[in-house]
């Protein structure tokens, strides 16, 4: 998996290279815009990270030309902007994520694992299933092991995306945007209150779980813990 | 601030009454003496003569006797259409002698030395009432003289005079309420324009001015000063957006590094550096978090570049919130109704908004014990959308409520539980954002946070 990153703060990019690279992914690095554009334009990617704010091009102007030009590789927007609707301005751009710094080293490849298997996407259905669990996207209806299981709308919903991640790190941040379309920190973790209820309904009269908490991180859906 | 037209134009109003009758009363003054001075003008000119007339008749009496006197007041005495003076001598039993008078008058209104009668005269329009001014002599053997004039000219001045001083007040009244009418709807005109350019600045559009006429008036004087001071303003507030960015962008870079390298390190060490590493990182985390809801509400205040407003129902929101929230209220035995919430269509940004009701539901499920409520509504006014949220919790004393507004302040009976103390800060800000008023209110028992929207009238 090839990684584009475009970061003009050296070090920072150092140590994202570093960490990505312990984690299987093959790197490179443009520190400032135009350069970034080149090997963006040049390269065969998987992924391109990019800093919203860079020298001599910035990271919005960036995505925007690769979509002008066609070009439909993934791209996650590091900012350090924290407006409330700069988010929403790097995904109308064209990014397929988003994330403001700080960000956890975990929170960033949760989300480069997300985009990456994105691009191998399933052929759209109306039906899921994985791991014993059914999902008919339509009548909204779960069954699991063929006894079916009540869930709210929104448990629905959270199990829906956690099943399109199955086997992935999924963190409460993206459980907030994605599921909710929230995008800041409640003072109190209300989502894991949301797991606790879904898991008890999932995992009802079953042998083994098949949520699984990521310490620290977030949840992941599969046969095993990671 | 709100503009008030109304009573602006009651005051305009009222100026331009004053005017009015100012102009009224000073010409109303002018009129009656410039009538009381002609008419007495008059009147002397006619008493003069008849004194004359007097003085000359008793000297032909007392020469001549009466019968000379009726000799001459014969000779004087003409028809009362060629003449004006007026002449009768009559005996003790009012019989007339001589004159140009046929009977003898009521003499009944008396003004000073003066009667005054009327008498038939015969004119080429037919006959006429004249009115009469006449002195009486007393002669000897009762008999009695009446000299008087036909005062018909003095009436008709006057009547003149009356007719002419009515229609210049009408026309007075009518011209200046006109020019009133004209000179308070320019200055109207000017004030509004100075006003509704006021209510967008003060909407948020700091580079707004107001506007000049260019007629160098008083108005203009005013508005270029404010001007003046709009423009400092927006200095001012590019400022402070340009520290709140580039706070934000300048602490989160060293930020982002520092949490990197810690966790970079984490897996590195073993205890106890690990435990160290650990609580560092969480420190990092509360810096960071508390950095957040700083530059958050920091931007809600000053309405930030970038943070935009769309046409939103409330209701709805409060439902995804309440969502959010109720397993969590749930788990802590509280029960969340949010069963009372109408469509409430406002402007807002999702999700400013949407952060300050978590704020609020978050608080309420902090503060509000096991077994107690939360009730969290949305209703509709004429021109409010009214966002509740309410607890039987422990409530916020009257004293404390608006302290609990600013930033950073934590009620001492709070201090136990875990927040930064900005979770109400946050909401105030958002409120003034959307131009929202927050009141925090008694629940009788809890506390009742009500926030009132402008409502967004559908088209």
């Amino acid at each position: 998996m090839n990684i584009l990153i475009i970061e003009d703060d050296l070090e920072a990019a150092a140590l994202l290279q570093r960490t990505l690279h312990e984690h299987g992914y093959e790197l490179a690095h443009a520190a400032d815009g135009r350069e970034g554009m080149e090997r963006a334009l040049q390269g065969k990617w998987d992924l391109i990270i990019a800093d919203r704010m860079l020298p001599s091009m910035d990271g919005l102007s960036i995505v925007e030309r690769l979509r002008s030009q066609g070009n439909r590789t993934p791209i996650l927007i590091l900012s350090a902007l924290g407006n409330v609707d700069d988010r929403v301005r790097g995904l109308k751009a064209g990014g397929d994520d988003y994330l403001t710094k700080p960000y956890a080293f975990a929170e960033l490849l949760a989300r480069v694992e997300a985009l990456l298997r994105r691009g191998q996407a399933e052929p759209a259905s109306s039906q899921l299933s994985d791991c014993g669990v059914t999902i008919d996207l339509l009548a909204r209806s779960v069954e699991r092991d063929g006894k079916a299981v009540q869930l709210t709308a929104r448990e629905f919903d959270v199990l829906v995306f956690l099943m399109r991640h199955a086997r992935q790190v999924v963190t409460r941040k993206m459980l907030l945007e994605q599921v909710w379309d929230l995008h800041f920190d409640p003072q109190t973790n209300v989502i894991d209150v949301h797991m606790s209820r879904l898991r008890q309904a999932l995992d009802r009269g079953a042998s083994h779980a098949l949520i699984h908490t990521v310490r620290g991180t977030g949840y992941m859906f599969g046969e095993q813990p990671l | 601030m709100k503009w008030h037209g109304p009573s602006f134009r009651t005051t305009v109003v009222r100026l331009a009454l004053i005017y009015i009758s100012l102009f009224t009363v000073s010409t109303s003054v002018l009129f009656v003496s410039a009538y009381v001075l002609t008419l007495r003008a008059v009147d002397a000119g006619t008493d003069e003569l008849m004194e004359s007339q007097l003085q000359g008749l008793s000297e032909q009496y007392s020469v001549l006797g009466l019968r000379g006197l009726a000799a001459v007041i014969r000779e004087r005495s003409q028809s009362l259409d060629r003449s004006r003076a007026v002449y009768l001598l009559a005996d003790s039993t009012l019989h007339p002698i001589v004159g140009n008078l046929n009977a003898w008058p009521q003499l009944s209104q008396q003004r000073g030395k003066w009667f005054e009668f009327s008498v038939q005269v015969s004119t080429v329009k037919g006959m006429e009432q004249h009115p009469v001014r006449a002195a009486l002599v007393m002669l000897p053997d009762d008999y009695r003289l009446l000299i008087g004039t036909d005062v018909i000219e003095r009436s008709r001045l006057a009547t003149v005079m009356q007719r002419a001083g009515a229609l210049a007040l009408v026309l007075i009244v009518l011209i200046g309420a006109a020019i009133a009418i004209w000179m308070n709807r320019r200055l109207l005109n000017q004030v509004q324009a100075i006003a509704s350019a006021g209510q967008d600045i003060a909407n948020g559009d700091f580079a707004r001015r107001l506007p000049i006429s260019g007629s160098g008036d008083e108005l203009d004087e005013l508005a270029t000063g404010l001007n003046a001071l709009l423009e400092r303003i927006e200095q001012l507030t590019l400022a402070l957006r340009f520290v709140i960015d580039g706070t934000a962008h300048d602490l989160r870079g060293p930020l982002n590094r520092l949490r990197m390298r810690l966790e970079r390190l984490q897996d590195t060490v073993t205890s106890p550096a690990r435990e160290q590493i650990d609580a560092t990182l969480q420190d990092a985390d509360t810096i960071l978090h508390t950095l957040e809801a700083l530059l958050r509400i920091a931007q809600a205040q000053s309405g930030s570049s970038g943070t935009e407003m769309a046409s939103l129902n409330l209701g709805p929101l409060a439902h995804e919130v309440a969502e959010l929230y109720a397993p969590l209220a749930e788990e802590n035995g509280i029960s969340l109704d949010a069963t009372q919430l109408v469509t409430g269509a406002i402007m807002a940004n999702r999700q400013l908004l949407a952060h300050a009701i978590a704020n609020l539901l978050d608080n309420a499920v902090k503060y509000t014990p096991a077994g107690g409520h939360i009730r969290i509504s949305v209703s509709e006014q004429d021109t409010t959308v009214t966002l509740q949220v309410a607890d039987d919790g422990p409530g916020i004393p009257a004293v404390d409520r608006d302290r609990v507004l600013q930033r950073f302040v934590r009620l001492d009976s709070a201090q136990a539980e875990p927040g930064s103390g900005l979770g109400l800060s946050l909401v105030a800000a958002v409120c003034r954002f959307h131009h929202a008023q927050l009141s925090l209110q008694d629940a009788a028992p809890g506390l009742q946070v009500a926030l009132y929207f402008p409502r967004t009238r559908s088209r």
